[in-house]
């Protein structure tokens, strides 16, 4: 038998963790007292007030029980990409791009004419970042009222195969276009300077140059 | 067969904080038959008990033809069925028979013609005679259409429901159209161990029938229970069933620590995956085992009684902030959607109960959520039935009906995967 050093209880040998209490058996030493220490405070809902509704919440409860509210905190450091971010100075083109990288590639928004430029890598996800569930997609269309135009978080992606720029739908809700021809899943369809693309109901228009 | 089931669960936070507080941890459980038993079909015997009162005269009785047929063309020589079709009389289209032969049934179907007014009760108490007949061993399922109300037999459909259950037969209670009582076919289902279904065009019948088929001939796993033995000071506050749907399945005290919850049928090809929304007490740093999860089912065609396989559930407490904020971006996602799930329920309950103040606020925030998960039209009923409270101070039937099943299969295979 193991006695367990954290609340005496009696488990079988070979057992890794106390039966009673949950403390590891296997390590001596690693077992502590098991007292409440005060450390550092819970990073979700560190308070046990609802931000939204001012109901009472458990810390670590993903939602507001009563309003549905997000109680996550959010996560710094969103890679949303700035419509303001460099672009290259000389045409990019399939050529180029087939050396491996999407940069200079612009997304247009067709409601405000906001240009998005591709960051510079081989793949690109497009979709809507969550802070909820810490997601946050290279392309960010959060801010064009992507939720209200049924972007998935991970909407599409965007990347160079055979010499070719591709996109492809990843299996969303509310799926994705090329000049209006929707996309079957997983698929990858490849895209030219000028066609519009459809996210759920976002459109956009691709620049390649 | 040992091993017949891959057991795996994952943590929304694999690490906690080293707090002074209790918090919430959520699990994901998920049971799947394994590759070895794709091949194995259980042998089915079925009962078709079909409304054909006057309001299904048209396209939807055209589709009740069609889909009845095609769900007789998945049986094989193995299987056995029966076709009831009920208004205020019963009449037995087909008898208990051998599916090797479904053409004479199949002529009998197609002159099936619209009449009369709605007596569920009639047809249920036939199909649980009807299903004594049959190989044994083979797994028994009642399949209800009706798109009306019954006259004033509720109480006889209830205690059907309950005989179904004491003599093996699933109940499967597909509601057609918007004017059947939603409450008292999801009481059939449940009482028998089935599940109840919204279907919003005649046409998606033949899609029902045939998935509830396919679905009961996987269902190669039989009694299914779900052990959680959890560590001092561990609480479960919800088990959330979320493929096929979502369904909170509660749980029964085994003992101080111990929690049960029956899970039933496993289908090859799919499985189960469970939230397990648990309260765990302040730690300081370390790893602890939280619990044991345990699965025991049986798989009566191998002859596989009592089976169990079992995981350590493990959680790590730290004092580094940064490494307590980890999540899991698949759990959380299912995670949110249980939660508005949970919150579109809730606001019916709540609008049926007059708090009209509560469903608005409930069903607002559920719009939030479903907006994020991408699920638009849903979200666009939610709208709707909001519109609906302010102005009628009722939710619609259809809208009530969209939320209630459409809003609990928004878990799909890609969010499993």
């Amino acid at each position: 038998m193991i006695c367990c050093a954290s609340c005496g209880n009696e488990n079988v040998d070979n057992a890794a963790f106390c039966d009673n209490c949950g403390m590891p058996l296997a390590a001596p030493g690693t077992a502590q007292a098991f007292t409440p220490v005060a450390g550092v405070q819970a990073s979700a809902a560190s308070g046990s007030v609802c931000p939204a509704c001012g109901g009472t919440v458990v810390p670590g409860e993903a939602f507001c029980e009563q309003c549905g509210a997000t109680l996550n905190a959010p996560v710094p450091a969103a890679v949303g990409i700035s419509p303001q971010m460099p672009t290259s100075a000389g045409k990019p083109t399939v050529s180029q791009s087939a050396a491996g990288s999407l940069h200079g590639l612009r997304l247009v928004i067709q409601s405000d004419g906001t240009e998005v430029a591709l960051p510079n890598k081989s793949n690109v996800i497009i979709g809507r970042a969550d802070p909820a569930s810490q997601f946050f997609p290279d392309v960010d269309l959060d801010r064009f009222d992507a939720l209200n135009h049924g972007v998935s978080r991970r909407h599409a992606s965007v990347q160079i195969q055979s010499g070719q720029i591709v996109i492809q739908d990843l299996d969303t809700a509310n799926g994705t276009a090329i000049n209006r021809q929707p996309l079957a899943p997983h698929q990858p369809e490849p895209i030219h300077d000028g066609d519009e693309l459809r996210f759920g109901k976002l459109v956009a228009t691709i620049r390649l140059g | 067969m040992a091993g017949s089931i891959q057991l795996a669960h994952t943590l929304a936070r694999p690490t906690l904080a080293a707090t002074s507080t209790p918090q919430v941890c959520y699990a994901l459980l998920e049971m799947t038959p394994t590759e070895a038993l794709a091949q194995v079909r259980m042998p089915l015997n079925i009962s078709f008990v079909l409304d054909r009162s006057g309001s299904m005269d048209g396209d939807k009785l055209r589709c009740v033809r069609e889909a009845t047929s095609l769900a007789l063309d998945q049986l094989d020589a193995h299987d056995t069925f029966s076709i009831l079709t009920f208004d205020t009389r019963l009449d037995v289209l087909a008898a208990s028979q051998s599916a090797a032969n479904t053409q004479t049934a199949k002529a009998r179907i197609a002159q099936l013609r619209a009449d009369g007014g709605t007596q569920i009760s009639l047809g249920m108490g036939q199909a649980i005679k009807e299903l004594q007949h049959g190989a044994p061993g083979a797994l028994k399922r009642m399949i209800l259409l009706t798109d009306g109300q019954t006259g004033g037999d509720e109480a006889d459909c209830l205690r059907l429901a309950d005989q179904a259950r004491r003599a093996g037969v699933q109940i499967s209670a597909f509601g057609l159209g918007d004017d059947w009582n939603e409450l008292l076919l999801q009481e059939i289902a449940d009482r028998s161990g089935g599940k109840a279904d919204y279907i919003d065009q005649p046409r998606a019948l033949i899609a029902g029938f045939q998935n509830d088929v396919t679905s009961a001939q996987r269902a190669v796993v039989q009694n299914a229970v779900l052990n959680m033995r959890l560590i001092q000071g561990v609480t479960p506050r919800a088990v959330w069933q979320v493929t096929p749907f979502i369904k909170n399945l509660g749980y029964q005290p085994v003992s101080d620590r111990d929690v049960s919850v029956p899970l039933g049928e496993l289908e090859t090809g799919q499985g189960r995956a469970l939230l397990i929304d648990m309260l765990v007490p302040p730690r300081p740093p370390g790893q602890y085992r939280i619990g044991q999860v345990e699965v025991s089912y049986d798989i009566p065609t191998l002859g596989v009684i009592g089976e169990k396989t079992r995981q350590d559930v493990l959680l790590v407490f730290t004092d580094d902030p940064l490494r307590a904020q980890q999540t899991d971006a698949r759990v959380m996602n299912i995670v949110e959607k249980v939660s508005a799930f949970r919150l579109q329920t809730q606001a019916i309950k709540d609008a049926e109960s007059g708090n009209i103040a509560g469903a608005t606020q409930k069903l607002r925030s559920a719009v939030t959520r479903l907006l994020s998960q991408g699920e638009v039209e849903l979200a666009q009923t939610v709208r709707q039935e909001i519109a609906n409270l302010e102005q009628q101070g009722q939710i619609s039937q259809s809208g009530s009906k969209t939320i209630k099943f459409t809003g609990s299969k928004t878990v799909r295979l890609k969010d499993m995967q």
